[in-house]
């Protein structure tokens, strides 16, 4: 099943995925405040690999509504976000041949890619695959995005903390260890 | 290819969109075999700073109107609704009364349509239900349908859908707008009996 439709573009410029990279807004990351979250996208049926993902905050209202994220071989994640409400609203790639694509999630709908934040923690956003989808010749290109069951969630804690330095020398790393813990357990 | 053709045909349709059904600012302005319908369309909670970002040169008005798509027989609303489902539709201002020229015959609201972000790197749609039945009479000059509240989170999922009787109030407007000898009939929007639309399935009431 296809949890969520979103429009392919071909981006011109590098520019238009400013603000990709993982960044926090001026916020430390030992900030009591922030939250964890994470998520993976299997790209390999995709024209491009994500080298860039963006998260926007849909609550409360801010004026620099998007928040980047770092990107490790389809693992998306960022440890700056204050509470709130947030969604995952862009994909980024690039290949030599093909060029920049950006690859843009519906504005509408709650649903697995989305989270509200009420209490600082660690938020796991899901595991995805991404699924071809036909589209006719006006219409703009579609693809879509399946829930898949691998990698765990515990899986790809481990691998922030394994391939994450700042992550791993910051408050992080215990809160990532108790929760690779509670995890085994259940 | 594809892409080039796509964005050729979105400039082109810019341009020739099909018509609205046209704001009033008198009941003169209206032929015999039409009616003026007053209405509202709210948002709950409202939009909220930010929610819609509408820049650059785009041909329309957007910003803070839902767009309600019409026809005359009752269907489900397109996923993606085409150019021609735009015809006649309500370009309703969030939160304030319209008054708007009509057919004088029936016809269904199918849903609703939000524009979310246009002029950036993509255009983002917030869609609304609909299944509305909107009965106008012959004989009726202006007709008040009532306000179409949606409430909705701040994913724009729709958690409601009512429609609301704020009669007195539009009345009171209309009779400012267009003088105390016009009469304003009361006729609800409201869903037809079995029908299996399928803007229902979220099992929303009004």
């Amino acid at each position: 099943m296809i949890n969520r439709i979103g429009i392919l573009l071909i981006v011109a410029a590098a520019a238009a995925l400013s603000g990709c990279a993982g960044g926090g807004h001026g916020r430390d990351i030992n900030d009591p405040s922030n939250s964890l979250v994470f998520g993976f996208v299997d790209m390999s049926d995709a024209p491009t690999k994500v080298s860039g993902a963006q998260i926007m905050q849909v609550a409360p209202p801010t004026d620099k509504p998007y928040w980047g994220t770092d990107v490790k071989e389809g693992l998306f994640y960022t440890s700056y976000l204050p509470p709130g409400s947030y969604r995952l609203a862009t994909l980024h790639g690039s290949s030599f041949l093909r060029g920049e694509y950006q690859y843009n999630f519906p504005r509408q709908g709650g649903g697995e890619t989305t989270v509200r934040i009420d209490k600082p923690g660690i938020y796991f956003l899901g595991a995805y695959k991404y699924k071809s989808v036909k589209s006719g010749m006006f219409e703009q290109a579609k693809f879509g995005i399946e829930r898949v069951p691998t990698p765990v969630e515990a899986e790809l804690l481990q691998r922030l903390l394994d391939t994450d330095a700042e992550l791993k020398g910051s408050v992080w790393a215990d809160r990532i260890r108790q929760r690779i813990a509670r995890l085994k357990k259940r | 290819m594809r892409r080039a053709l796509y964005a050729g045909l979105v400039l082109a349709l810019a341009g020739c969109a099909p018509a609205p059904r046209a704001p009033l600012n008198s009941l003169g302005e209206l032929g015999s075999d039409e009616v003026m319908l007053v209405g509202r369309v709210e948002l709950d909670p409202p939009l909220r700073k930010g929610e819609q970002r509408i820049r650059g040169n785009v041909i329309g008005e957007f910003e803070n109107r839902l767009y309600l798509l019409a026809d005359e027989k009752l269907r489900p609303m397109p996923d993606e609704p085409r150019v021609a489902d735009y015809a006649g539709r309500i370009e309703a201002p969030l939160g304030s009364t319209f008054f708007v020229r009509s057919k004088g015959a029936p016809f269904y609201i199918l849903g609703g349509v939000l524009f979310l972000e246009m002029g950036g790197s993509s255009t983002q749609r917030a869609y609304f239900p609909g299944g509305m039945q909107v009965v106008v009479k012959p004989g009726d000059r202006a007709v008040y349908i009532g306000t179409l509240r949606y409430q909705r989170d701040e994913f724009f999922e729709v958690k409601r859908v009512s429609v609301v009787d704020e009669y007195r109030a539009a009345s009171a407007e209309f009779a400012a707008k267009f003088g105390k000898q016009a009469v304003l009939r009361k006729a609800l929007m409201s869903r037809p009996k079995g029908a299996a639309n399928a803007e229902l399935r979220l099992g929303l009431t009004p």
